[in-house]
């Protein structure tokens, strides 16, 4: 059995011409092929485009699995267009769970705020630099305007703590309480975060 | 798990590095959170890439695995119920092109009749299908019928050559890899023991088919998994159903096979794991010491009816002790809390406060009193209360346009955790409740270090160490000269820490501006940029909230001073103070401020004139 991915989400996308090359395998009916788009890709799109918007692990895993499943069913579909085809492999998976989310009624929220992407995101005019593209900026536009919705003293903590990646003793020397009490207001906040994410 | 050691076990997981698991014991709401700002702390996804090939290599003869978040048990129950259901059915099937190559004589041969003789290793082949078309396996299940050339009794009567009788199979020659593929989970079908088979002519169970459980009622899944059900009326098992479905697999050098159901688990079956499937203790009860223990204030005024809460005022009373036994004759509880939420406290008559509101006591009234009564360490620790509250208080009596009198808040925090413990509709509202609180509960008195360093920045070379501080009364006698370094002790605000004023009870819009003016200030605090934090703290001055503007107001001010801009830190400590005269320590923290521009600015006068007007409202405030 292969090994998850180790390729971390933020290792530069694969030269164009390689990627073309395994391409052209996969349209010449060798599935083989796409072990090699999933060692890639697969941890990447999975870290950075569907659990930010889809942050049940077993639902991502499900997402991911049917996205380069339907990648290798609809491989004949797919052109170049001179980018990468990760950003055909993301469009899939939002697309993806965007179905997984309306067979969740119940998170009708996170479908909304997958709908509402804009498309240009990822389909739009190629980045001059593809290799710096990152889904980062449009996560952390959704978690800025989650931050907005809750309580400020709950959006400092998260924001000191998680995004910018402070130490406890600071965050709570800047909040005005003891380490253990921040502790506390920390683990709040992520339920409070959790509950109003995505914010549309 | 208590809320504290999650908490510990959060922090301490963030302390490590990203690659580190998440603790068991954390929320799962908790988990996805940190998930989605910390995407790298997430686990590696579990998918392999045989389970994405699998279904598509695989989809002429296995239907693709369950989903993984369908449970394990949920999917092969489903599978077992969905027999009849080719779409979900199981991979039992039925080849026709092994059949026919395997069983040209026999029985089942008539199942092949309708069509032409074909090639057994080629393509199937029918007219009634149009041309020719590609190999296809052909998927029959087959319910056992009574009676033709299928039935049961034909099929198992029939000596076929590589087959073995169904009673001869042994769990161990399952061969396990033909229900599901490599890198799949198990997934349907979930067969069961198929019923005797009976002899048509006879109507016997036939010797050499039936086993020792014959006799036995085909187990129903859903009775496996749940209990037989019962008769309503005679308390008797509902008979099984009469038509009964068996699946066999015939594989080519395989052996057939009929394969009993195990009982799915559920969770009405005894666990294997007893340990675990304990539900977790809840919290422990809330002790009337620990209710009673001073908490740092909120700002909530409560008009949600409750029953025995009361509240009382008096003292500086006035409209607000009017207002709250009045709210009391009505039989609605008013809890008046101070700017930053402390229940403020002083003991009071409830009598003398009835007597003056309302001649004729309603009964809950009088039952409130008695009880007053009955517990006179109710009043002792609402002055317990009073008193320690009253040194941190913003106090209610905010003096001024905000608040005249002192409300006296004395309620059975016992009886209140319990009543919103019992009350499930009031669930929401509890949690919502709790939020807020949390951030009163949360923080300690621990105030004065940024306030130190605020203060140091704006420390001129000159004003150096202050003496020993003396009461602001004394220090400010005509006849002796002035002691700036004194009056500067008395006029620093001590129950001001540097929090935002982010009271309960702000606005939510404010609450909204409040939080992106703090992320601005971050981001311009990083950069040293100050002008422009204070430009950012500027545009709350005006805020309708009185402490919202006085607090913006002095961080503007100190921005400017730590930008250099001392004339604009004046102006805009100016702009703080026609907010209007609510002691708060805000109002203090900039009339403090205010004295020490003043003063490395030479002029002393005016310094000293700010230290009396900060020192004297920190006195109001003791």
């Amino acid at each position: 059995m292969r090994p998850p991915p180790q390729a971390r989400a933020d290792a530069p996308l694969a030269p164009l011409d390689r990627e073309q090359a395994v391409v052209d395998r996969l349209k010449s009916g060798d599935p083989s092929a796409l072990g090699e788009l999933y060692e890639w890709y697969g941890e990447r799109i999975y870290r950075q485009a569907i659990l930010p918007r889809l942050p049940v692990v077993e639902l991502a895993e499900d997402v991911l699995r049917d996205t380069f499943r339907l990648a290798l069913e609809r491989i004949h579909q797919y052109a170049p267009q001179g980018r990468s085809v990760f950003f055909w492999l993301r469009r899939i998976a939002i697309n993806r769970a965007l179905d997984v989310h309306r067979a969740h009624s119940r998170q009708a929220k996170l479908r909304d705020a997958v709908e509402q992407e804009p498309y240009s995101h990822t389909t739009g005019t190629p980045s001059p630099n593809p290799d710096q593209v990152s889904d980062r900026a449009e996560t952390r536009a959704l978690i800025e305007e989650t931050l907005v919705l809750l309580n400020p003293r709950y959006a400092l903590a998260l924001r000191l703590r998680l995004l910018e990646d402070k130490d406890r003793e600071e965050c709570a020397r800047v909040l005005g309480v003891s380490v253990g009490n921040f502790d506390v207001i920390l683990h709040r906040a992520t339920k409070a975060f959790r509950k109003k994410y995505p914010p549309r | 798990m208590n809320e504290d050691r999650q908490a510990r076990l959060l922090a301490e997981w963030l302390d490590g590095s990203a690659d580190q698991s998440a603790p068991e014991g954390i929320d799962d709401d908790v988990l996805e959170a940190i998930y989605v700002m910390q995407p790298d702390r997430a686990p590696a996804p579990r998918v392999t890439l045989e389970e994405i090939l699998a279904p598509t290599l695989l989809a002429a003869s296995t239907p693709a695995p369950p989903p993984r978040s369908v449970p394990l048990s949920t999917a092969e129950l489903a599978a077992a119920l969905a027999e009849d259901d080719d779409d979900e059915g199981a991979t039992e099937m039925f080849r026709l092109p092994t059949a026919e190559s395997e069983y040209a004589e026999g029985p089942i041969t008539d199942a092949f009749d309708d069509g032409p003789a074909t090639d057994p290793d080629g393509p199937v082949t029918d007219p009634d299908l149009s041309a020719d078309g590609p190999p296809t396996d052909v998927d029959l299940h087959l319910d056992a019928p009574d009676s033709g050339p299928v039935s049961d009794a034909e099929i198992t009567a029939t000596s076929i050559e590589g087959l073995t009788a169904i009673e001869d199979i042994t769990p161990d020659d399952e061969d396990v890899t033909q229900a599901f593929g490599i890198g799949q989970r198990p997934s349907a079908p979930i067969p069961f023991r198929a019923p005797p088979v009976m002899n048509r002519i006879s109507g016997a169970p036939r010797e050499e088919t039936a086993d020792e459980d014959s006799d036995a009622t085909p187990q129903n899944p859903l009775e496996a998994a749940f209990g037989a059900p019962q008769d309503a009326a005679f308390g008797a098992p509902t008979p099984p159903p009469k038509r009964t479905s068996k699946v066999i697999q015939f594989t080519p050098g395989k052996k057939s096979r009929a394969v009993s159901v195990a009982p799915t688990p559920t969770t009405q079956q005894p666990s294997e794991f007893p340990a675990i499937d304990e539900e977790e203790p809840e919290a422990p009860a809330v002790t009337r010491e620990a209710a009673l223990a001073p908490r740092e204030p909120e700002v909530v005024v409560d008009l949600k009816p409750r029953r025995k809460w009361w509240r009382y005022a008096a003292g500086g009373g006035g409209m607000m002790a009017a207002a709250a036994a009045l709210l009391i004759t009505v039989g609605l509880p008013m809890v008046a809390q101070d700017e930053a939420g402390a229940p403020t406290s002083q003991s009071a008559d409830l009598s003398e406060l009835l007597s003056a509101s309302e001649p004729t006591p309603e009964p809950e009234v009088l039952e409130l009193q008695a009880q007053m009564a009955d517990a006179p360490s109710r009043d002792a620790n609402a002055a317990a209360g009073g008193g320690l509250l009253s040194g941190s208080a913003g106090s209610a009596a905010d003096a001024g346009d905000l608040a005249t009198g002192d409300a006296v808040a004395d309620l059975d925090l016992e009886e209140e955790e319990l009543e919103e413990l019992a009350d499930v509709e009031e669930k929401e509202e509890k949690e919502e409740k709790e939020e807020k609180e949390a951030f009163a509960e949360a923080e300690p008195d621990e105030a004065g270090a940024v306030l130190e360093t605020i203060s140091a920045r704006a420390k001129p070379s000159s004003a150096a160490a202050a003496g020993p501080s003396a009461p602001a009364d004394e220090l400010m006698k005509d006849d002796e000269p002035v002691d700036l370094a004194s009056l500067r002790a008395a006029a620093e605000p001590e129950d001001y820490d540097d929090r935002w004023y982010l009271a309960a009870d702000i606005d939510p819009g404010v609450s909204q501006r409040i939080s992106q003016v703090m992320s601005e200030v971050a981001t311009y605090t990083r950069s040293d940029d100050y002008a422009l934090a204070a430009t950012a703290c500027e545009a709350l001055i005006g805020e309708d909230d009185v402490r919202v503007g006085q607090d913006f107001a002095y961080r503007a001010a100190s921005f400017a001073l730590q930008a250099g801009d001392s004339g604009r830190s004046l102006t805009l400590i100016g702009q703080g103070l026609s907010r209007g005269s609510a002691n708060t320590f805000f109002l203090s923290a900039l009339h403090f401020l205010q004295g020490r521009i003043l003063e490395a600015s030479g002029d002393e006068a005016g310094a000293a004139r700010s230290y009396e007007a900060a020192a004297a409202l920190n006195e109001a405030r003791r």
